[in-house]
């Protein structure tokens, strides 16, 4: 949702750094006169034509709440919002967690063992283009609205993703680092575990931050098949009640909430693989 | 002592250390078989420093995996240290001619890699990263990313990589290949004083004959279309020799023979 100007600034190609210290202010620097300053330009534009739209008479204020119907409508819901924020929270985090694990740990094994690739390969393949929401209804009739339909619609949205990106990346590693483990001493265990394995980190970063966008439109979709809690909940009873302010709320904090878990897990990655050529 | 010698000139004690004997290697390529070696045999000394020198596609690279063991011949045996090649072991290190420093590990963490494997103990891997760090100059660079690190710095921390290992024999597929003339040369005389210092056996492959000649006791000229030996020549020249040794009257004259012979090849 939120555009990351920073970073397209940084792909664009600004000379190779020498100096850490010194570049990093140049770079600042170099950044805003390049128009990050474009960036608050098209905020204040953005919300300035939210206000006079919804001042203006041209749309009804239940179609379009306005600005402050929305800040008010927080207000109004702080102790419900905060609890439904965490609910939803909690979801995506666990299931974007054991799904990447899920996922990353099976892309290992199919990568490690060709036995394990071909006993698995098409059992994932079937599963792959299937729209996990598909799903959902098989998931209200095992498991009702508790918690485990909705972890699981996560965890296999992610599960696909990380799995298939995983044997890939694998796939991508020179060989010529492999071939150098080996005639260096080290087994083939040795080899995946400290060539391999961090080898692939790099790749696995996109990836990994599609996943995390897509869990939340996960969650979003298992709140709406039932849920007694979370944001996506909270928009359901709104459209029920009637409050377009508090379905405007409920936007705005998945646009904020999914802002920060991507930040997170491209800092993290990046402090990762601080090592490659991609952090400069 | 300059000229082919057919026969293992017979010096001091030191005993046979790598032993190839008529192997041959065939491929299907798209185009049909490929005869990449053809009945090649070659004794190595214990420490000798052994050039495998021929143009593109003479096999020299092949015969050089074959040893490391990253493939396996068609017929014939290779033999290291008295025991048969049948993979990648620990005792022949392999420098290639790509940067394979691993990017994700800073360069002591590199050079200490075969010591690690090796389930060394933490103290001796300490050790081992001093020393080899110490002998390619790059002790101030331990803690550095390799990406922070030039070409040529990468290719030391590549070269203490591969002395660090046990490895009494040293593999190197033209291992300065993608480096500017100033920096290579400057390593074919770090390699030629590390190796001094730390005596191994050593197969250099390149398609360079001042390099095979500066640096190898013997220069093996290959020639392709089969790969096989044309002829094998002794270089073995002062061991103080730097760079200035380039165009000494020996070291011409030898190069002169072998150009005209491998011209002679050309033609035939």
């Amino acid at each position: 949702m939120t555009p990351q100007p920073s970073e397209m600034v940084e792909k664009t190609g600004l000379p190779a750094p020498t100096d850490d210290i010194v570049i990093a202010s140049a770079g600042e620097k170099s950044e805003w006169r390049q128009g990050r300053y474009l960036s608050i330009v098209s905020l204040v534009l953005y919300f300035g034509a939210w206000f006079g739209l919804t001042h203006s008479g041209l749309v009804a204020d239940f179609k379009l709440p306005s600005p402050e119907a929305v800040v008010e409508a927080a207000i109004t819901l702080r102790s419900v919002i905060v609890g439904d924020i965490l609910a939803t929270v909690a979801r995506v985090v666990a299931g974007l967690t054991l799904g990447v694990l899920f996922g990353v740990g099976l892309g290992l094994l199919m990568s490690y063992s060709k036995r394990a690739f071909y006993f698995f390969d098409p059992i994932v393949e079937m599963m792959r283009p299937v729209p996990v929401i598909a799903m959902i209804p098989f998931f209200l009739l095992w498991f009702g609205i508790n918690e485990q339909g909705k972890l699981l619609l996560v965890l296999m949205g992610v599960f696909t993703i990380m799995v298939v990106s995983t044997v890939e990346a694998v796939r991508n590693v020179p060989r010529i680092y492999t071939r150098a483990a080996s005639t260096l001493g080290a087994s083939r265990n040795q080899t995946f575990r400290r060539v391999v394995l961090p080898a692939i980190v790099p790749s696995l970063i996109g990836p990994l931050r599609v996943a995390a966008a897509l869990s939340f439109t996960l969650v979003v979709a298992a709140e709406f098949m039932g849920a007694q809690s979370g944001v996506g909940y909270r928009i359901m009873e709104a459209r029920r009640l009637f409050n377009p302010d508090v379905i405007m709320l409920g936007i705005a904090i998945f646009g904020f909430l999914s802002f920060v878990l991507d930040t997170v897990v491209r800092k993290t990655t990046t402090y990762i693989t601080r090592w490659s050529e991609r952090t400069l | 002592m300059t000229g082919i010698s057919e026969a293992q000139p017979g010096t001091s004690s030191t005993g046979t250390q790598v032993s190839i004997s008529s192997v041959s290697m065939r491929f299907t390529a798209e185009h049909g078989e490929v005869q990449a070696l053809e009945d090649v045999s070659l004794t190595v000394r214990e420490n000798e420093f052994v050039c495998l020198m021929g143009p593109s596609g003479c096999g020299k690279t092949t015969l050089m995996n074959a040893v490391a063991g990253l493939v396996q011949p068609t017929s014939g045996r290779i033999e290291v240290g008295g025991a048969v090649v049948s993979g990648t072991g620990a005792d022949r290190a392999v420098v290639f001619q790509d940067d394979a420093v691993f990017p994700w590990m800073t360069v002591e963490a590199n050079v200490g890699f075969s010591a690690t494997v090796r389930g060394k103990p933490k103290a001796e891997i300490e050790r081992i990263v001093n020393h080899y760090l110490g002998l390619v100059g790059l002790e101030q660079f331990r803690r550095a990313w390799p990406r922070q690190l030039s070409g040529g710095m990468r290719k030391r921390v590549d070269l203490a990589r591969g002395f660090a290992t046990d490895s009494s024999v040293l593999l190197l597929d033209e291992p300065f290949g993608a480096l500017d003339i100033m920096t290579k040369e400057y390593l074919q005389e770090e390699l030629l004083r590390l190796w001094r210092k730390e005596p191994r056996t050593i197969l250099f492959v390149t398609h360079d004959l001042e390099e095979a000649l500066f640096l190898g006791d013997r220069v093996v000229l290959m020639t392709p279309r089969p790969g096989r030996i044309e002829a094998i020549y002794e270089a073995g020249f002062p061991e103080d020799r730097d760079m200035s040794f380039k165009v000494d009257d020996r070291f011409v004259e030898l190069r002169r023979e072998i150009r005209e012979r491998m011209t002679e090849g050309g033609k035939s």
